[in-house]
C-alpha cells in the first residue's frame, strides 16, 4: 500500500484506483509540506469518491478517483455504476499523452477500459507488471484491439514506484531563487521556495526570472544551440539575453523603464505605468521586451514574465505573490523596513489584445495592493484611443521591419560576435546581399525583415528564396496525411491571429492521438517552427510567428488542388480561407466547457471581433458571416459572459454606425443595433465575477448604442413614439454611467451626446443643454491624452454651437435672461463661426466677457455655468484661489455636476488657504470613493505643491513627527493646525524618525492628500 | 479569386487603383474625377485609372480627416495582406487631407494612430504649392515646408485649385453665394459656406473647361508620383 500510495502522489494529471482500502486513502489524505517539490509541481492530493463533475478542484491539483468509492461503497448497483462511468469519461474528456497502468499480482487488462477502448479512446499506453503472463495477455489484447503504441514494463508495483520517484526527483529541488535590491541598489540572493500558493500557483502562469539565468555570458559562452534556437524561439532561453546578443532596437527604452523604477524605489505605486511597445507583426516586440525583462531582473527587480497561451488574468492574485517576493528578507517582527522593492511584469500581444480596458484593471488591483510594479506589454501597431488617453499608458517604443541600410549592417556585425565562435557567420558581402535581397522583396511584399532574417542565420533559408514558397514547401513536407494538415491549418490560422490552439481542439483521429503526431513532428517542422506550449493547466499549439501562419495559408490558399481536396474550395482568398478555418473552430461544442471559457471568449474580444478603429478591421468585408460564426456559438456563451455578449455587442455597434464601410438598409442597421442593445442588457443582467466586464463599461456602451438605435430607427421611418422612447433609454443608461463615473472620458462623450439630443427634442432647453456640453468639452480637454481625441471634442463642441444656433443663437435680445446670457457667453467663446479650441486659446477678453455674461443673477444658481467661470478663473485668474473656492463650493450640493475631479480641487484648494480641516475631511470622502470604485482623476500641475501666498514658491512647514508605520511615519504639520500628515523616513535620509523630531518640509499633494517632502526635493 | 481589397471597394462603392488616395469628401472625389474626365476628353486618356484611383473616406460626418485616419488603417491592413501568388501586395493606400486646423493636425498625429504611416510617402497635405515628386519622402518634406513657409497661415482646399478665373465667375454669377477671402501673397483661400460649396461643385462639372481644372490635372499628377505608379505622362 505505501508503495502504491508513494506511486499516486508523483505529479500525474490524474490518478484512478481500483485500490480504496483504508490505509491507502489514509496515506493520500496525510497533509503534505507546501514547499514540497511534489505539492509545487502538481498542488495538493483530492480524493474524489463520487461523480468528479461535483467537485470544484483548484486550478491545480491532483485528482486521486476512487472507482469503488471509499472502503466500505458499495461496489454494485446504480450509483456504483454511476461513480465508475463519469470517472472514466472524465479520463476521456483529458488530454491524455500516456496512460500508466500498475497491476500487482495477476495481469488483466480492465474490461471497462477495453469497453473505452472499443469506444474510440485512444492514447498511448504503458502496462506495468511483474506478472510472466503479462506480455502474453497484451500481445492477445493488442490483436483484438489494435493499439500500436503499447509499452510493456517488467516491474512489481512497489519496484516501479521506487524507481520512477527517483528518477523524476533527481535534480529537481524545485526551489526558485532570484535577486533582489534594497534601497541602496545592493543585490542579494533570495531563495523564494514556498512562496508561491500550491493550489493557485502565480509561476503556473508567469516565469520568474531566476538568479541561474542572470549570470553574465560571454558570446562565446553560448553553444551552437543557444544560439539557433535563439533564433527560432527567443522564449527558450534566457541564456542569449545573459549574453547580450539582443540587439538594441531602441536605445532610449531601457532608460525610460529604468528611470521608472528608479523613480518607483522612492515614490509610491501611483507612479505605476504600463509601458506598451507597438510593434508590426513578427517585428521583434517579445525579443525586445525579454529583453529589458532580464536587464531589470539583473539589477534586482523581481521580475515575472506571463508564459504564452491563455493564463487568468487576476491583479489581486498577482499583486499578493509579488507582496510575498518582496518581502521575504525580512523578520516578521522587524519593523524598520522602510523599502519595497519595485517589480516588473511582462506581457506579450496575445495576452491583452482587445482588453486593454481590462489591463488597466488589473494593473489599478496591483496598484491598490500598495505594490511598486512596471508592466512592459507588446501591442499591435493600432492603439486606440483607450491607450492613447489614459495616462497610465506610456509608449515606450515602435518596433517595424523597416531597417534602415546602415543598421542592418551594424546588426550583421553584432550578431557576427556570436555566430563567429560556431563558424557560422556571415561575411559583409552575403550581409549587403541579404539585406539588399529582403528590402526589394519587402517593398514589394509582406513586411517580414526579422522573421526572414532569423530564417536566414538559421540556414532555413537561402539568398533568393521566398519564405513563402519556402514554409508552404514545408508544410507539404510534414503533413503526409490529412489529419495532420487539418491541424496544421488550425494551428496556423490560430497562429495567425496570435492564439494559441488548445490540445483538446485539434482534429480527432482514427489511430493515434494527433497530438502525438504533432509531437513526432514538431523537431522537424523546420521554417514552420511548430511549438507545444505546456503549462500547468493546459497543452496548446502554435507556430512561433504569426507571419508564419499568414504565409503558409497564403500557400495553401494558392495551391487549389489541395485546398479542394481538403473541402476548402469556397475560399475566395487567403483571408477568408483563414476565416473558414476558424469558424469550425469556433462551432465546436467545446467550446461550452468551462476550461475553454477564456479560449471561447477571445472569439468575441478579438478573433471575430470587427472594429476597424482599434486594428480589427480584417474581418470587414465578411461582416455578415462573421456575426453569424459568433452567434454559432455555444450558447452556454449567451446565457453566461458578459465578456462575450459585450464585445459581440461592440462588434454590431462598429458595423451598425459606420455607414461609410458597412453599406446597408436603414432597417437592417437598426436591427444590428437592437440585438447588440438587447446582449448589452443580457450581460448587465449576468452578475459580474472577479475581472468580468464593469457594469460602467456595460452602461456606456448600452447609452451608446441607443443613442445609434434611435437615429437609425429616425432614418428608417420607425414611429416617432418608438424613437422618443429609444432616445429616453438612451438617457437613462447614460445617467447610470455618468453617476458611476462623472470623470471617465468616454462616459462624458457620451453623455454630452445625450445633452445635445435632449436639446435638440426640447428648443427651449437647447441652451443650457449646449452650455453644459461645451463646459464638459474644456474640461475634457484639459485632461491629459486629450490631443488624441481632439477632433471627436470639437466636433461635439461644434454641434453644441449648432444647437445654440438652430434654437436661436446668439440674438437673443436679453442678455440678462438665463437663456440669453448663456447665448451671449458661448458666442464669446465661439465666435460667429462656432469652431472651439481649448479654452485658453480663446482671446482673453472674450473669456472675461464670457464670464462676465455668466455671473449674472439669474444664472448663479446654473452648475454649468459656474462651472465653467471656474474653468475660466483659473486660466485667467491662477492664483485667486479663494474666488475658485467659492465658485466650487456653490457646486457642491448639485449632484453629479460636481464631478470626483472638481472634489479634488476643492479639497487641494482648502489646504493652499489654511482650511487645512476642510481639506482634510474631503480627502478622507475622496479615499473612501477611491477604494469603492474607479475614478480616472488628476492633482493639477498648479495645485502638485502647498504654495505661498503669492503663489510663486513652494512654502515650508514645521512637522513633528508623532509615529513610526510600515514603511512610513506621520507628522503633526503645524500650519495645517496639527493634522496627521505622511513621509517616508528613507526620503529624509534617516530610516526613522524618532516621535517628537520637528523637521522642515514642503507638502506635495497626490489624489490621497497631502505629503510631507524633503526641502531638496525637485519641483518636477 | 476575389481579393480583400476588391471585395472591400466593391462592398463600399469605391473605384480603386493599384494605388489609391482617400480624400475627405465626396466633393473632393467629384472634383478631381471631372477634372479627369476633361482630361480624357482633350488628351485620350484619364489620369484616373486602374493604376491610380481616389476615394471619399465618407459622406458627412462619417468623412473628414477622422474618415481618413480611419480608412487609411482598415484599408492599409488589409493591403498588408491581400497578397498576389508570388506573396506581392496587390494594392496601395494613401491619404490626403485638406489645409485646415482639422486637417493639419491630423496630418501631424497620423502616425500615431498607425505608426508605419509616414508623412510624405503615405499621406500628403494639400497645400498651394504641392511639392515635386522628387527622390523620396526626405526631398518632399523639405520642398513642401520651403515652398509653403510663406502660406503657413492660408488654409487650403480642394475648391481653391480651380482657375482664379472659373472662381471669379461663380462669384459674379452667384454675388450671395461669394466666400470671405484671406489672402497671403499670391494665393487667396476662398471660405464657402455649405451651400455655396454644394452649388460651385455643380457648375464646376456643368461648366469648367480643362484649364479650370487644371490644377486638379496637376494635383493628381503629384499624388500618382507620390504613390509610386506612373505620371510623366500626364501633360500639365
Amino acid at each position: 500500500m505505501a508503495s502504491l500510495a508513494s506511486l499516486s502522489r508523483l505529479p500525474w494529471s490524474v490518478v484512478l484506483s481500483e485500490v480504496s482500502d483504508r490505509t491507502f486513502v489514509e496515506q493520500l489524505e496525510q497533509a503534505e509540506p507546501v514547499d514540497d517539490v511534489l505539492v509545487r509541481r502538481r498542488g495538493l492530493i483530492h480524493i474524489v469518491d463520487n461523480d468528479p463533475a461535483e467537485s470544484v478542484l483548484p486550478p491545480r491539483h491532483l485528482a486521486v478517483h476512487l472507482l469503488n468509492g471509499r472502503n466500505g461503497a458499495k461496489a454494485t448497483g446504480l450509483a456504483a455504476m454511476t461513480r465508475r462511468l463519469t470517472m472514466l469519461q472524465d479520463l476521456r474528456k483529458r488530454s491524455i499523452k500516456q496512460l500508466v497502468f500498475v497491476i500487482p499480482g495477476q495481469f488483466e487488462i480492465p474490461e471497462d477500459f477495453t469497453d473505452l477502448w472499443a469506444d474510440g479512446y485512444r492514447t498511448s499506453l504503458a502496462f506495468v507488471s511483474d506478472d510472466p503472463h503479462a506480455a502474453e495477455a497484451i500481445a492477445l489484447w493488442r490483436s483484438q484491439n489494435s493499439a500500436p503504441l503499447v509499452d510493456e514494463i517488467r516491474l512489481g508495483a512497489a519496484e516501479f514506484a521506487d524507481a520512477l520517484r527517483k528518477e523524476f526527483l533527481r535534480g529537481r529541488d524545485g526551489s526558485v531563487a532570484y535577486i533582489i535590491r534594497n534601497e541602496k541598489g545592493e543585490l542579494r540572493t533570495v531563495d523564494g521556495s514556498g512562496i508561491d500558493d500550491p493550489e493557485r500557483p502565480v509561476l503556473g502562469s508567469y516565469d520568474l526570472i531566476g538568479v541561474d539565468a542572470l549570470t553574465p555570458l560571454l558570446p562565446a559562452d553560448l553553444s551552437s544551440t543557444d544560439v539557433d534556437q535563439f533564433f527560432m524561439d527567443p522564449t527558450a532561453s534566457w541564456r542569449p539575453y545573459a549574453a547580450g546578443m539582443v540587439w538594441e532596437r531602441d536605445a532610449a527604452a531601457w532608460g525610460k523603464v529604468r528611470g521608472r523604477l528608479r523613480l518607483l524605489d522612492k515614490e509610491g505605486p501611483e507612479n505605476n505605468r504600463i509601458f506598451y511597445v507597438k510593434s508590426q507583426s513578427g517585428a521583434g516586440a517579445t525579443t525586445f521586451l525579454r529583453d529589458l525583462a532580464w536587464r531589470a531582473a539583473a539589477e534586482g527587480y523581481p521580475t515575472l514574465v506571463a508564459r504564452k497561451g491563455m493564463i487568468p488574468l487576476n491583479g489581486l492574485e498577482v499583486a499578493n505573490f509579488l507582496g510575498r517576493l518582496t518581502s521575504t528578507d525580512t523578520l516578521p517582527s522587524d519593523h524598520s523596513r522602510v523599502y519595497e522593492t519595485p517589480c516588473v511584469i511582462v506581457f506579450d500581444e496575445s495576452h491583452w489584445e482587445g482588453r486593454y480596458l481590462e489591463l488597466l484593471n488589473f494593473a489599478r488591483e496591483v496598484e491598490r495592493s500598495g505594490r511598486r510594479v512596471c508592466i512592459l506589454v507588446a501591442t499591435g501597431p493600432f492603439v486606440g484611443l483607450d491607450i492613447m488617453t489614459e495616462r497610465r499608458f506610456v509608449e515606450l517604443a515602435y518596433l517595424s521591419h523597416e531597417v534602415t541600410f546602415q543598421h542592418a549592417l551594424k546588426l550583421g556585425q553584432h550578431l557576427n560576435r556570436f555566430l563567429s565562435p560556431h563558424g557560422t557567420d556571415r561575411s559583409e558581402a552575403e550581409w549587403r546581399a541579404f539585406i539588399k535581397n529582403t528590402t526589394v522583396e519587402q517593398s514589394n511584399g509582406l513586411a517580414s525583415f526579422w522573421i526572414v532574417l532569423s530564417f536566414w542565420l538559421g540556414r532555413q533559408i537561402d539568398l533568393g528564396e521566398t519564405i513563402q514558397s519556402k514554409i508552404y514547401a514545408q508544410f507539404k513536407s510534414l503533413a503526409k496525411d490529412e489529419s495532420i494538415k487539418h491541424a496544421l491549418l488550425r494551428i496556423a490560422a490560430f497562429s495567425t491571429v496570435r492564439t494559441p490552439l488548445p490540445e483538446n481542439l485539434l482534429p480527432p483521429t482514427e489511430d493515434w492521438p494527433i497530438a502525438d503526431k504533432l509531437e513526432d513532428l514538431r523537431r522537424a517542422s523546420g521554417v514552420l517552427s511548430l511549438t507545444r506550449i505546456v503549462n500547468d493547466l493546459d497543452r496548446s499549439w502554435a507556430l512561433a510567428h504569426d507571419l508564419v501562419g499568414t504565409l503558409m495559408l497564403q500557400g495553401f490558399f494558392f495551391d487549389p488542388g489541395e485546398r479542394q481536396a481538403l473541402g476548402f474550395e469556397e475560399a475566395a482568398n487567403p483571408l477568408h480561407l483563414r476565416f473558414l478555418i476558424l469558424k469550425s473552430v469556433a462551432s465546436l461544442p467545446e467550446l461550452a466547457k468551462a476550461s475553454l471559457r477564456l479560449f471561447a471568449e477571445e472569439f468575441a474580444v478579438s478573433i471575430f471581433k470587427i472594429d476597424p478603429d482599434h486594428g480589427h478591421g480584417t474581418l470587414v468585408f465578411l461582416w455578415k458571416e462573421v456575426l453569424e460564426a459568433l452567434d454559432d456559438m455555444p450558447r452556454e456563451l449567451r446565457t453566461t459572459s458578459r465578456t462575450f455578449l459585450h464585445h459581440t455587442a461592440i462588434s454590431r455597434r462598429r458595423i451598425a454606425s459606420n455607414a461609410t464601410t458597412f453599406m446597408m438598409s436603414a432597417e437592417e442597421r437598426a436591427a444590428i443595433l437592437q440585438r447588440a442593445v438587447d446582449d448589452i442588457r443580457g450581460a448587465l443582467k449576468l452578475e459580474a465575477e472577479f475581472g468580468d466586464e464593469s457594469d460602467l463599461n456595460l452602461f456606456n456602451s448600452l447609452a451608446q448604442a441607443l443613442h445609434d438605435l434611435a437615429e437609425a430607427e429616425e432614418a428608417a421611418g420607425r414611429p416617432q413614439h418608438r424613437v422618443l422612447q429609444t432616445r429616453a433609454e438612451a438617457q437613462e443608461a447614460t445617467r447610470q454611467a455618468y453617476t458611476l463615473n462623472p470623470d471617465n472620458s468616454f462616459v462624458v462623450e457620451t453623455y454630452a451626446r445625450t445633452l445635445l439630443s435632449e436639446g435638440k427634442t426640447n428648443p427651449d432647453r437647447a441652451a443650457t443643454r449646449a452650455l453644459e456640453v461645451l463646459t464638459l468639452v474644456y474640461s475634457m480637454m484639459e485632461k491629459s491624452g486629450a490631443e488624441a481625441r481632439l477632433n471627436a471634442l470639437e466636433r461635439l463642441a461644434e454641434r453644441a454651437f449648432e444647437l445654440l444656433l438652430e434654437a436661436g443663437g446668439s440674438t437673443s435680445p436679453d442678455p440678462q435672461s438665463e437663456a440669453g446670457a448663456i447665448a451671449r457667453a458661448l458666442y464669446e467663446l465661439g465666435g460667429a463661426g462656432g469652431s472651439v479650441r481649448r479654452l485658453e486659446d480663446v482671446p482673453r477678453e472674450n473669456r472675461a466677457r464670457a464670464a462676465s455674461l455668466l455671473s449674472i443673477e439669474a444664472l448663479l444658481g446654473n452648475v454649468q455655468a459656474v462651472k465653467l467661470r471656474y474653468m475660466i478663473a483659473v486660466i485667467d485668474n491662477p492664483n485667486d484661489f479663494d474666488l475658485h473656492i467659492g465658485l466650487l463650493q456653490s457646486l457642491q450640493e448639485s449632484g453629479p455636476a460636481f464631478t470626483p475631479q472638481m472634489e479634488l480641487e476643492l479639497a487641494l484648494l482648502l489646504f493652499q488657504k489654511d482650511r487645512a480641516h476642510e481639506g482634510n475631511r474631503l480627502f478622507l470622502r475622496l479615499r473612501r470613493m477611491w477604494r469603492q470604485r474607479q475614478h480616472f482623476v488628476e492633482v493639477p500641475d498648479r495645485l502638485h505643491w502647498l504654495l505661498d501666498p503669492h503663489g510663486s514658491q513652494r512654502r515650508q512647514v514645521r512637522a513633528r513627527v508623532s509615529s513610526n508605520g510600515d514603511g512610513r511615519g506621520f507628522a503633526r504639520v503645524s500650519d495645517f493646525q496639527d493634522i496627521e500628515v505622511p513621509f517616508r523616513p528613507h526620503e529624509f535620509s534617516q530610516e526613522k524618525l524618532r516621535p517628537g523630531s520637528v523637521f522642515s518640509a514642503y507638502v506635495s499633494f497626490s489624489h490621497n492628500g497631502p505629503f510631507l517632502r524633503p526641502l531638496t526635493s525637485g519641483w518636477r | 479569386m476575389t481579393s480583400v481589397i476588391e471585395a472591400m471597394a466593391a462592398q463600399m462603392g469605391w473605384q480603386i487603383g493599384r494605388a489609391t488616395v482617400i480624400v475627405e469628401g465626396t466633393s473632393d472625389v467629384a472634383y478631381l474625377t471631372h477634372a479627369s474626365k476633361l482630361y480624357t476628353e482633350a488628351y485620350g486618356q484619364p489620369v484616373i485609372d486602374s493604376d491610380f484611383g481616389v476615394a471619399a473616406a465618407g459622406h458627412g460626418d462619417d468623412g473628414g480627416v477622422d474618415g481618413v485616419n480611419r480608412m487609411l488603417v482598415t484599408m492599409r491592413q488589409n493591403a498588408r495582406l491581400d497578397l498576389d501568388e508570388a506573396g506581392r501586395t496587390r494594392f496601395r493606400f494613401g491619404g490626403l487631407f485638406d489645409k485646415d486646423h482639422a486637417g493639419t493636425t491630423a496630418f501631424n498625429l497620423a502616425s500615431r494612430f498607425d505608426p508605419s504611416v509616414q508623412r510624405y510617402r503615405d499621406i500628403f497635405l494639400l497645400q498651394p504649392v504641392m511639392p515635386e515628386v522628387g527622390d523620396g519622402t526626405a526631398d518632399r518634406m523639405l520642398e513642401a515646408t520651403r515652398a509653403n513657409l510663406r502660406y503657413s497661415q492660408l488654409d487650403w482646399e480642394i475648391e481653391d485649385i480651380c482657375s482664379e478665373s472659373f472662381l471669379q465667375r461663380f462669384e459674379r454669377r452667384y454675388p450671395d453665394l461669394a466666400p470671405t477671402k484671406q489672402t497671403v501673397h499670391d494665393r487667396t483661400h476662398r471660405n464657402y459656406t455649405r451651400g455655396a460649396k454644394r452649388k460651385l461643385l455643380e457648375e464646376f462639372r456643368a461648366s469648367a473647361s480643362l484649364n479650370d481644372a487644371l490644377g486638379m490635372v496637376k494635383l493628381i499628377k503629384c499624388l500618382r508620383g507620390y504613390m509610386g505608379v506612373p505620371f510623366n505622362h500626364i501633360q500639365t
